[in-house]
């Protein structure tokens, strides 16, 4: 079974389906909301080396394993929109369940790294092994709570988004969604793709 | 028919191979070289642009959409570096000719230090104690060896008697009242060294006095005794006992090296 979406999606004046065009509207807006934040970041950043030292606390662990789990989630939502274009329904909702479980994951692994952070913080802790006071430069903190938090909020926003597509795609209903779901969560993946180096890699 | 079918779909597990391996060098580089700052900036931000290039061309089909997308996509993104260069130069250039600008170094800098509690306070007492006593013991007799407790109660009062938002002790955390006002810094080796001041005001006569525990409890009680010369006079009296002017100069005299 072939899957043909409806009319009113299909008709565009550019040629791309008015769903999908709508998606990389909302892509766009998000590049200048997480691009201007980023961009205030590093300007702050190549000002202030010594912010370095506040970097050294996030837990680079916990960040590679969050862009391993984002970068895997990817993969099963483009999965998905493959799997609804030949048809296979079952297939693409299991792949965007799929993908909710790495969201999940994704944020399970945030939450303990804030807990500690924030716990880091409300005690001043000092690193064993620069002797640095955490919090001595609260701004780097500032932009990292603000970055990740935002960038944690879209990630929620967007599972749950797959979550109600996926329910449209088990009654056979508004199957084009799942790509637009799928350009959304790649660029969530993206978006995290640079703050990883940012703010755990860059010391 | 929809634009959906006019691209095959590519092999996603093989990119998703790629991908992953690209993280793992991404990851690897900079923990193995973390001293090779070219390295570093290779590995983590070189490999995350063709991360993102990857993930938006294939998983986000950006190869085969329409030309408009990209000129929307490139469009934002000149915006942003726009946007960069236009902020960035007053952001990183916090001082001029004839300008200092206060609030962004006030924005971007804390005044207040902190002092670690809880954890692991033995690690970092030493530390910014000890070897500064030590640095001025080798150049000061061994007879008046700075007190850690009176220096540790100097240190709390430069905080509590506003001492810390005009005179700099620590490179790193520019004072903006300071700067403006043009405030004796307290760095480097400064103790014991000779100064020029204005005597009896700042509109006395220049002469050379020694930095040292007279002159610095002197300036405490009477700022306006002697006037550091270039420095605009406005340092306030704070209310001091003897036993904690003492404390201050001993603080000050351990921030010398």
């Amino acid at each position: 079974m072939a899957f043909v979406p409806p009319d009113a999606t299909a008709r565009s004046a550019t040629g791309i389906p008015t769903g999908r065009l709508g998606m990389w509207w909302v892509v766009a807006s998000e590049v200048v909301i997480f691009g201007g934040l980023i961009m205030c970041y590093l300007i702050h950043r190549l000002g202030n080396p010594e912010w370095g030292d506040e970097a050294a606390f996030t837990i680079v662990n916990a960040g590679a394993l969050n862009t391993f789990v984002l970068l895997t989630s990817s993969y099963w939502i483009v999965r998905a929109h493959k799997h609804v274009n030949e048809g296979e329904l079952d297939k693409a909702v299991r792949d965007m369940y799929l993908t909710i479980a790495c969201a999940g994951v994704f944020l399970l692994v945030k939450t303990y790294e804030y807990g500690t952070e924030i716990h880091e913080l409300m005690v001043n802790f000092a690193h064993p092994e620069t002797g640095h006071v955490i919090g001595t430069y609260p701004v780097f903190w500032a932009f990292y709570f603000t970055a990740t938090g935002l960038h944690a909020l879209h990630v929620i926003g967007g599972a749950a988004a797959i979550y109600i597509v996926s329910r449209g795609v088990k009654k056979g209903e508004n199957l084009q969604r799942v790509e637009y779901a799928g350009i959304y969560w790649h660029f969530v993946d993206v978006v995290w793709v640079f703050l990883f180096p940012l703010f755990y890699i860059a010391k | 028919m929809s634009e959906e079918h006019e691209h095959a779909h590519p092999d996603y597990w093989k990119i998703y191979k790629w991908l992953v391996l690209l993280f793992v060098i991404s990851y690897l580089g900079p923990e193995l070289f973390p001293e090779q700052k070219s390295i570093v900036l290779l590995t983590a931000f070189g490999i995350a642009v063709v991360k993102a290039l990857m993930v938006v061309s294939e998983f986000m089909h950006l190869n085969v959409e329409k030309r408009v997308i990209w000129y929307l996509m490139i469009t934002c993104l000149i915006l942003l570096f726009v946007f960069f260069a236009g902020v960035a130069p007053d952001v990183l250039n916090k001082s001029g000719n004839n300008w200092v600008a206060d609030s962004a170094t006030a924005a971007t800098y804390v005044v207040q230090k902190k002092e670690p509690v809880g954890t692991e306070p033995k690690d970092t007492e030493p530390e910014e104690t000890k070897p500064k006593t030590a640095d001025s013991n080798s150049t000061e007799p061994a007879v008046d060896k700075p007190d850690p407790k009176l220096v540790a109660q100097g240190k709390a009062l430069f905080q509590s008697k506003i001492c810390f938002t005009c005179h700099q002790t620590d490179p790193a955390v520019p004072t903006p009242a300071g700067l403006a006002m043009k405030a004796p810094k307290f760095m480097g080796d400064f103790w014991g060294k000779e100064r020029e001041v204005h005597e009896g005001g700042p509109t006395g006569p220049v002469v050379k006095v020694k930095m040292d525990e007279a002159y610095f409890m002197e300036s405490v009680e009477k700022p306006n005794a002697k006037v550091v010369k270039g420095a605009i006079p406005g340092m306030a009296p704070l209310p001091t006992t003897p036993e904690e002017r003492k404390a201050l100069a001993a603080y000050v005299k351990s921030l010398s090296k």
